[in-house]
């Protein structure tokens, strides 16, 4: 992909970069791990948001003839000293938790490819203020951040803000990377030639640097929803997050740890949800990280 | 190096000011710091002006902010909304998080790093692919659950069992034929792929299963008809018995640290083994380790000497990255073990009962302090290991 693009050759260029999306594709199918991470994960995200309409119990609907009861036919994860179903419970928090890992991810990963993008690309001044900018909110902790922002949540029901909050300051190992990635880019003779021929910056950055640092902002942004998912449930844990009457695996976990000895269904379910939902985002990240290896990718090239 | 040493902590300064103008910023936001008081009954507006004037909400943000700034950089970190000075508790709270911070951070950072070696030279390895697994599992293990689950487990079930400690013979007889098992596993493969001579599964599997036999049988008798007292501690940072001896008050110390250091292992420890694993693999595949292959010189020193020793480098970072984690991880760890360190002091400040301004602050700007110190530590360490960079 390094030759020189002129327009004769467009076409061609156009089949070999699907040509490379089919390849990286074909490497994450063979990933096993992956693969099998990328179905739970599927499965546990589709009935978290459709489970209501499957299942029997609402995570508000108290089973009055069922307190406090051990994991049976009826209520596969039990139920609490109010009667409510676990199973709903769970589920409720996982979409809840999921859905903020997902907009953290997004909102961090848009937030660090254009900083990244411009950094890298404009360099000098512009570069120095953007990179200090990192240094600085790497000098606190996420954690600290947020806690000090939560009281704001104090309302209830404002899990988009609390997203928005954590996603606009965990973008800077994504900037970072997105950096690194468009300071190589950029010198490269595709580049050269693009300007030589007079395209204007905007595009040379989105049509022909961005496409091929595509690779690590996807693992980056998918690993970014596992780091997500652990940050925002233990800040509800904390009660620094998400609050009741709405859910999420750590207000569960905080919610049910005292009655771990008497009935320890109540803890073990949200607890393992937030290991399977992590450890699916990691093996799938790791996949990915596998599939867009540029050391594999020579061979072809 | 004394120069290179003094224009870093020189660069150092702006990046600490402006981190305390963030630090301002968000706690500023972080709430009403006199609500707790306004919701007291028969409060006059007088009372709650003149706390107002204390505490300098009265003012705009940016005198405000010069207004503690010139104090917290002379010194004086001012005192919390019940009128108390925040620097000898937050001092406390230091010494006790330090202490849980450094020795976990230097068990994970032994531990990785020996991990992460074996992982890189035995790649693909099963060794590697649990090593591996291990990494993800603690990668993706929320702290305050895993920190609960110890609390069950490694603590009240063992304290237990340490009250009236048995070993059951079915117990010894499973682990005996298990170890033995694994070993004549590891031995019959280690023969098909020749590293071994034929025969060795019986060898191995035979001395494990007699040294666990042994220690097994011995464990059932020894522990029969003994007492002892609950060891592990799940609350508190330091220990509230008498102790006499200094060994007495160190065990006691041990018992109360050992739940938290297991929790804040986990938490760097992963980071530190992925970490060097890559760079041990790098290093591997590099040239400089090829040429030494084939000078012929042994297996051995080219991972220790050429391949281990430049794999260091890239992990002063991950040392730096990891202490906002490991923060993180004290807040929570602090709170489920109830120790009362800088986690526990920031979680109060935070409401108890409203957020309280100079405590908030002080916090903050010692934890972005740190960081600062360990990032100017690793760009040292960095100059001395690598002498590429410009000193």
């Amino acid at each position: 992909m390094t030759d020189t693009i002129d327009s004769v050759h467009e076409a061609e260029f156009a089949v070999e970069v699907r040509a490379q999306w089919r390849t990286i594709l074909r490497r994450f199918v063979r990933h096993r791990l992956a693969m099998v991470s990328l179905v739970i994960l599927t499965l546990i995200f589709v009935l978290s948001i459709f489970g209501k309409y499957i299942w029997t119990y609402t995570y508000l609907e108290r089973d009055k003839g069922a307190l406090s009861q051990a994991p049976s036919w009826e209520h596969p994860f039990g139920t609490d000293s109010l009667g409510k179903d676990m199973l709903a419970l769970t589920l409720r928090g996982s979409q809840r938790s999921i859905l903020i890992a997902l907009m953290v991810s997004v909102i961090a990963t848009s937030i660090g490819v254009t900083l990244g993008a411009i950094s890298g690309y404009f360099r000098g001044a512009v570069d120095s203020v953007i990179m200090r900018l990192t240094d600085l909110l790497l000098t606190i902790p996420l954690l600290v951040i947020a806690g000090c922002l939560a009281w704001q949540l104090d309302g209830g029901g404002s899990w988009w803000f609390l997203s928005i909050i954590l996603g606009v300051f965990s973008w800077q190992g994504t900037a970072r990377i997105v950096r690194g990635e468009f300071l190589s880019l950029r010198e490269k003779e595709f580049v050269e030639a693009a300007r030589a021929v007079g395209v204007g910056d905007r595009r040379i950055i989105f049509r022909h640097i961005l496409p091929n640092a595509l690779g690590p902002i996807i693992v980056s942004a998918t690993l970014a929803i596992g780091g997500a998912i652990l940050v925002e449930t233990a800040l509800s844990y904390l009660g620094l997050g998400v609050k009741s009457p709405d859910s999420s695996l750590g207000l569960l976990v905080s919610e049910y740890q005292a009655a771990f000895q008497t009935r320890p269904w109540l803890f073990w379910f949200p607890g393992l949800f937030i290991v399977v939902i992590c450890l699916c985002v990691n093996f799938i990240g790791d996949g990915l990280r596998d599939a867009f290896d540029p050391k594999q990718m020579r061979v072809r090239a | 190096m004394l120069a290179f040493i003094v224009r870093r902590l020189l660069i150092a300064i702006p990046v600490l000011l402006l981190a305390s103008v963030l630090t301002f910023f968000l706690v500023v936001n972080s709430g009403d710091p006199l609500e707790g008081l306004r919701q007291k009954p028969g409060i006059s507006q007088q009372v709650i002006r003149a706390e107002e004037i204390r505490l300098g909400l009265d003012k705009p943000f940016v005198p405000r902010y010069l207004d503690w700034a010139g104090n917290f950089f002379t010194g004086d970190m001012g005192t919390d909304i019940r009128n108390k000075p925040v620097w000898p508790e937050l001092w406390s709270a230091i010494k006790y998080t330090m202490r849980l911070v450094l020795i976990a951070e230097l068990l994970a950072f032994s531990v990785g790093l020996m991990i992460g070696i074996v992982s890189g030279v035995r790649q693909y390895s099963g060794f590697d692919y649990s090593a591996t697994f291990i990494s993800f599992l603690f990668f993706s293990l929320p702290v305050f659950w895993f920190a609960n689950l110890l609390k069950v487990f490694g603590a009240i079930e063992f304290n237990d069992w340490l009250e009236n400690p048995s070993v059951s013979i079915l117990f010894a007889v499973v682990l005996t034929a298990f170890i033995g098992g694994s070993f004549y596993l590891i031995g019959r493969k280690r023969e098909r792929l020749r590293l071994a001579q034929p025969g060795a599964r019986y060898k191995w599997g035979g001395i494990a299963l007699g040294v666990t036999g042994l220690v097994m049988l011995s464990a059932v008798f020894f522990f029969e008809g003994r007492k002892y007292d609950r060891f592990v501690k799940t609350i508190g940072s330091e220990p509230r018995e008498l102790a006499e001896t200094f060994g007495e008050r160190l065990w006691s110390y041990v018992g109360h640290g050992l739940l938290p250091v297991i929790v804040l292992f986990t938490v760097s420890y992963a980071g530190y083994s992925r970490f060097m694993r890559a760079s041990m693999l790098e290093q591997l595949n590099a040239d400089h380790v090829r040429t030494a292959r084939a000078k012929g010189i042994s297996e051995t020193r080219v991972i220790v000497r050429h391949a281990f020793r430049n794999a260091l480098i890239p992990i002063a970072t991950v040392a730096t990255l990891s202490w906002g984690a490991l923060i993180a991880g004290a807040v929570i760890t602090e709170r489920v073990f109830a120790w009362n360190g800088m986690g526990d002091f920031f979680l109060d400040s935070l409401s108890n009962p409203s957020p309280d301004p100079n405590r908030l602050l002080a916090f903050v700007m010692v934890t972005a302090t740190f960081t600062i110190i360990f990032n100017i530590v690793a760009d040292i360490i960095y100059a001395i290991l690598d002498p590429r960079i410009r000193m």
